[in-house]
């Protein structure tokens, strides 16, 4: 079992609204996208004059176009993270970051955020395309807790708008910028724990979801879809399964933030009402492996005792979940 | 729908689509209700109600083609997913002389027939149908699942087939279709008869 103190999230101030996507000529308009992916607004480190007169062609030019690095972004989640959890940055001492596209190949993500924010611990990388937090929560949840320091912080950055190509519609209505990081810990107590895990992938869906080395996001669209709400379907139907019959609380649903079409698809065949789905994908788009942990963040501090079931999905393919148990009563 | 001269035949050619892509989402998630509005349908500005045309549904982010063909009697659908280039079906009229106690069973084996002459008429002669659990599957002979969709319907006096596959080439001297060689039943298409 893993505690979670603290969890933050950051989004970049510019936004991506339909009517700017319109307004590229691309073959959409704001009906067009809010039916068929539910996407209103996404958030960008890039300056819409840039989209607008690049469209991102050239990936490897994005980063110097970005007016907010990725160091910055993760700056800021830890922040948020650090002030929930009443820890200073010293006490961190294991660093882990992960996501769909680095600022560089190496070094590891992890290491260059442990540098930015002066922290000197082990720091390492666990990738997983969207599903990173699932495989990065689930890898220290099996671990023996005395291997484990104190604190661990999880990081996830996403620059994803920086991978598409403004030209192409499918992907280009799709994708925001966001970070988020969680404080965990195998041993200190918090009222917030993660009480069951899972992780899978199945390799020979390694091509269905690919950003090659300086190029740009692509994905066999129907597939994808499909196996995500197939495999979240899954995951929800396991957590219920194991936890059937514990005492009754508010359970919430955190999907992988990929459009909201899919995530209602969800909601319909495991009949979880509105009110009991947690989503931000409206307005922040599909933020890769910040996505489901940062909707998590967003309501830190309005849940109440509660189940939260998180499921994410991502490129591998992969796809992981979290029971996350909130008991203000009982910190153990 | 509520514009239209014909809303009749709007109202069936739009329940075909939908159910056809139903059907075909269903095939890869399992089942679940029927709920009509959770597909999205994008008609192409010239769209046309009045005998053959093209459509695209969307089912929770992912898209599926539909084909629409529409008679004086029948108004039939084949959705696909993308990638899927080469579709048959035919819609049959059931002989009418069946007593009315054996008519589900009549129409089963009626659809049933017609996508075995459907496989026969391409040049599917190794690959047969099998039902298993009530659902139609394209074997070859000896049991072992292919690539290719196949899908029955009935309503009314009609029933319907199609069969749907990835084609990788086409020996026209041979009128012979081949098969991808990928195996994955994802490859499939599902038809709708209203």
């Amino acid at each position: 079992m893993l505690y979670l103190h603290g969890i933050g999230h950051f989004h970049p101030q510019t936004k991506i609204d339909n009517e700017f996507l319109s307004s590229l000529d691309i073959g959409v308009d704001s009906e067009w996208i809010e039916e068929r992916v539910g996407i209103r607004e996404r958030r960008t480190t890039m300056s819409l004059d840039y989209i607008r007169k690049t469209r991102n062609v050239d990936t490897r030019a994005a980063a110097e176009a970005s007016t907010t690095s990725t160091t910055e972004m993760a700056r800021q989640a830890v922040a948020c993270a650090l002030g929930r959890a009443g820890l200073e940055v010293a006490a961190i001492q294991m660093v882990i970051a992960g996501g769909c596209c680095p600022e560089m190949l190496i070094p590891a993500e992890a290491c260059r955020l442990a540098a930015a924010l002066n922290i000197r611990a082990v720091a390492f990388d666990v990738v997983a395309a969207c599903a990173s937090f699932a495989a990065q929560l689930h890898f220290l949840s099996q671990m023996k807790p005395e291997v484990l320091p104190d604190f661990i912080l999880v990081v996830n950055v996403e620059a994803f708008t920086r991978t598409i190509n403004y030209s192409d519609r499918r992907s280009a209505v799709l994708f925001g910028d966001a970070a988020t990081a969680a404080i965990v810990s195998p041993r200190i107590a918090s009222h917030t724990r993660v009480v069951c895990s899972s992780f899978n992938t199945d390799p020979s869906g390694q091509g269905q979801i690919t950003i090659p080395a300086g190029g740009h996001f692509a994905q066999d669209g129907h597939r994808v879809q499909l196996f995500a709400i197939r495999k979240t379907v899954e995951l929800i139907g396991y957590f219920r399964e194991q936890h059937n019959g514990h005492p009754k609380c508010t359970e919430f649903f955190i999907g992988h933030q990929a459009n909201l079409r899919m995530l209602e698809a969800v909601c319909g065949r495991l009949n979880i009402p509105e009110e009991n789905h947690l989503a931000n994908v409206t307005l922040f788009g599909n933020c890769g492996a910040a996505g489901g942990p940062s909707v998590l963040s967003q309501h830190w501090e309005t849940l109440g005792p509660c189940a939260v079931n998180m499921s994410l999905v991502g490129s591998g393919l992969s796809w992981g979940g979290l029971r996350i148990c909130k008991d203000l009563e009982n910190p153990n | 729908m509520r514009n239209s001269l014909d809303p009749c035949t709007c109202l069936a050619v739009i329940w075909a689509s939908k159910e056809a892509t139903y059907k075909l989402v269903s095939k890869q998630l399992g089942g679940s209700r029927f709920v009509p509005r959770q597909f999205v349908t994008q008609f192409n500005r010239h769209f046309s109600f009045d005998s053959y045309d093209k459509l695209v549904i969307f089912y929770g982010g992912a898209q599926i083609n539909v084909e629409i063909t529409r008679t004086a009697q029948w108004a039939h659908a084949v959705a696909t997913f993308p990638g899927i280039n080469a579709v048959r079906w035919a819609v049959r009229e059931i002989e009418k002389c069946t007593p009315p106690s054996h008519q589900a069973q009549t129409e089963s084996k009626a659809a049933r027939q017609l996508a075995s002459e459907l496989l026969s008429n391409c040049g599917f002669a190794d690959i047969v149908l099998t039902v298993a659990g009530g659902a139609p599957t394209a074997t070859r002979n000896n049991r072992e699942a292919v690539g290719l969709g196949i899908s029955l319907s009935h309503h009314g006096a009609f029933v319907s087939a199609a069969i749907g596959w990835r084609l990788t080439n086409y020996l026209p001297s041979l009128s012979v279709y081949r098969l991808a060689e990928s195996p994955t039943l994802e490859e499939t298409c599902s038809t709708s008869t209203a």
